[in-house]
């Protein structure tokens, strides 16, 4: 019997891994790529990770002439700062419609989930107009503030159901010894909804980082230009490098990825929603 | 003496009352504030504006009624647009759920390297949307992408196909793309939906004598039908407002195979700079989206 079960685990664990295999394979034909010739892209069959490595690839999309590195700290600077202003506003917003009765609740809720259907093509334009009277366009902060838009109605929504999901009676039994409803937040609430805070965090940073369409309406000048710009750049540019564009796509990863790893205890955890059983 | 303290407690707890019942709404002040500017206004901004005639140059703007939405129902491009948006929706919503079901009933069962299988299926949600579209836009190449390789090698086609400049071909092709993209995160909603069903109850039916398949059929599906229906709506919000990947991969063509309401919209706002209409097609979508939003609303919201 146990025999059994374990001869089923392991071909539900072969067959999966070859299906994981399969399904991240373009990432591995991206850094196979990267590490080539421009002559040797298109030969037939394709080699995988044949000596000499080509990493002048890298050097050239890093300190060459188009240089991939300014855009990258923008945009990680951008959605750094989009993801923050997300979980600040998010968070006291969420709480407020987790923790509390009020009239309201309802209406909010409704405008929480309204909100979340309008894409960046919708209201890039009149976000535009807005930005126009403000005198913010072309500068990072009009980025950060369309991409927080963005971003908000889903780190909102997230975080109300991570709150909603630990019973206030916990919070409740602080009261009664005398703390703050402030101390309850940081003492009892802040750190069972740790994996959750930080998973909302990635989940905006993710779409911020990803954002094409507000950085190509509204930024002209190049030093604010981000990575998704940059990436285009390279394709008009260098029409049939791929080997210079694969190796800038490997890069922009790179950002995403050392959060990831970073946060990797929490996330499986907070994508789960299982922030309170441990 | 007795009197004053009983009349100070009543006003302090006239005013803790007072307190309590602001707090909510001064903790939801900084998104009332969001709320307002970046959605409220712009969409009084295209609600209003799809009745105008508004020149680019100098935002001048004639009011001209219905115009907008006559010349955008009537224009050639409005019935094909709009079914091609609804159809390119329909299969990636369908391939999305479908393969991200799946992924999930093997990643909540019982397997060796779990937590690294399940980290590994989450990568491509790490990319860069415009670096997936460009790496896709090479492995779809139509004279050296390695899947016309493989698919050769393995004997599933005998010559090269182009399948971004082949217009049924290319659909697919934005539509496997889009849920390549997907897949991490709809599999992970549907993973959370299946550790939260009841283990006792699989335990039970198991004493009872039910196979697999039953207990796939009358514990998993019944357990798990709520989570589908709002992932349903959800990712078919997400869905209908792809623009990055199918922008990036094929722009729209060829021969506008792959242009939703989304690039649609796009082409008419920033290189047609045809605002009015820009507008009526955005007011289509938000009246279409409505009504995907409130099913969502009424899953999520009313049965809480």
């Amino acid at each position: 019997m146990i025999l059994r079960r374990k001869i089923f685990k392991a071909i539900r664990t072969l067959f999966y891994s070859v299906f994981v295999f399969i399904f991240i394979s373009p990432i591995f034909i991206m850094l196979n790529t990267s590490l080539k010739k421009y002559e040797d892209i298109t030969k037939w069959p394709p080699t995988w990770f044949r000596a000499p490595l080509e990493w002048v690839n890298y050097k050239t999309v890093l300190i060459g002439e188009k240089s991939i590195l300014p855009a990258l700290l923008t945009s990680f600077y951008v959605s750094t700062a989009s993801a923050i202003i997300c979980l600040l506003i998010g968070i006291l917003a969420a709480y407020a419609v987790a923790r509390y009765k009020f009239k309201l609740r309802k209406t909010v809720l409704l405008i929480i989930i309204l909100t979340q259907m309008f894409s960046e093509v919708i209201l890039a334009s009149p976000i535009y107009i807005v930005f126009k009277n403000l005198g913010l366009l072309d500068t990072k902060l009009a980025l950060i503030i369309a991409n927080v838009a963005v971003c908000l109605p889903m780190s909102l929504w997230l975080l109300y159901s991570y709150i909603k999901d630990i019973p206030i009676t916990l919070e409740e039994a602080a009261w009664m010894d005398g703390a703050t409803r402030l101390e309850g937040v940081r003492f009892i609430l802040a750190p069972l909804i740790l994996p959750g805070l930080l998973t909302t965090g990635l989940f905006a940073f993710i779409r911020a980082y990803g954002d094409l369409l507000f950085a190509r309406t509204f930024i002209l000048s190049p030093e604010n230009r981000t990575v998704a710009m940059a990436l285009t750049d390279y394709q008009s540019l260098y029409k049939t490098t791929w080997e210079t564009q694969m190796a800038a796509s490997v890069i922009t990863m790179i950002p995403t990825l050392i959060i990831f790893i970073f946060i990797q205890k929490f996330l499986i955890k907070g994508l789960l929603g299982d922030s309170i059983k441990g | 003496m007795r009197h004053s303290l009983k009349s100070q407690n009543k006003v302090s707890s006239n005013r803790a009352d007072f307190k309590k019942r602001f707090q909510p709404y001064i903790l939801l002040l900084p998104l009332f504030i969001v709320v307002a500017l970046l959605f409220g206004y712009p969409i009084y901004r295209i609600i209003s504006g799809s009745f105008f005639k508004i020149a680019i140059i100098n935002g001048e703007m004639n009011f001209v009624g219905l115009e907008n939405f006559k010349k955008v129902f009537s224009a050639k491009f409005f019935l094909p647009t709009l079914s091609l948006t609804f159809r390119y929706a329909v299969v990636t919503v369908f391939l999305k759920l479908s393969l991200g079901f799946i992924m999930a009933l093997f990643m909540n069962s019982d397997m060796y390297f779990s937590k690294f299988l399940k980290f590994m299926s989450l990568l491509p949600w790490a990319m860069q949307q415009v670096a997936v579209a460009v790496i896709w836009k090479w492995i779809l190449d139509g004279n050296y992408g390695y899947l016309n390789f493989y698919l050769q090698k393995l004997g599933l086609i005998h010559e090269n196909i182009s399948f971004l400049s082949n217009p049924g071909m290319a659909f697919f092709a934005a539509s496997f793309v889009d849920t390549w993209l997907g897949l991490p995160m709809v599999s992970m909603i549907f993973m959370a939906g299946l550790s939260n069903i009841n283990s006792s109850l699989y335990e039970s039916a198991k004493i009872d004598g039910a196979g697999v398949i039953s207990r796939f059929f009358h514990i998993t599906c019944p357990c798990i039908k709520r989570v589908f229906l709002v992932t349903l709506t959800l990712v078919g919000i997400w869905t209908f407002n792809s623009f990055n990947v199918i922008f990036v991969l094929t722009g729209g063509g060829p021969m506008r195979s792959t242009e939703t309401l989304m690039l649609k919209i796009y082409e008419q706002a920033f290189s047609k700079f045809n605002l009015g209409a820009a507008y009526a097609l955005s007011s289509v979508v938000v009246i279409i989206l409505f009504i995907f939003t409130m099913l969502y609303y009424k899953l999520e919201v009313e049965e809480d």
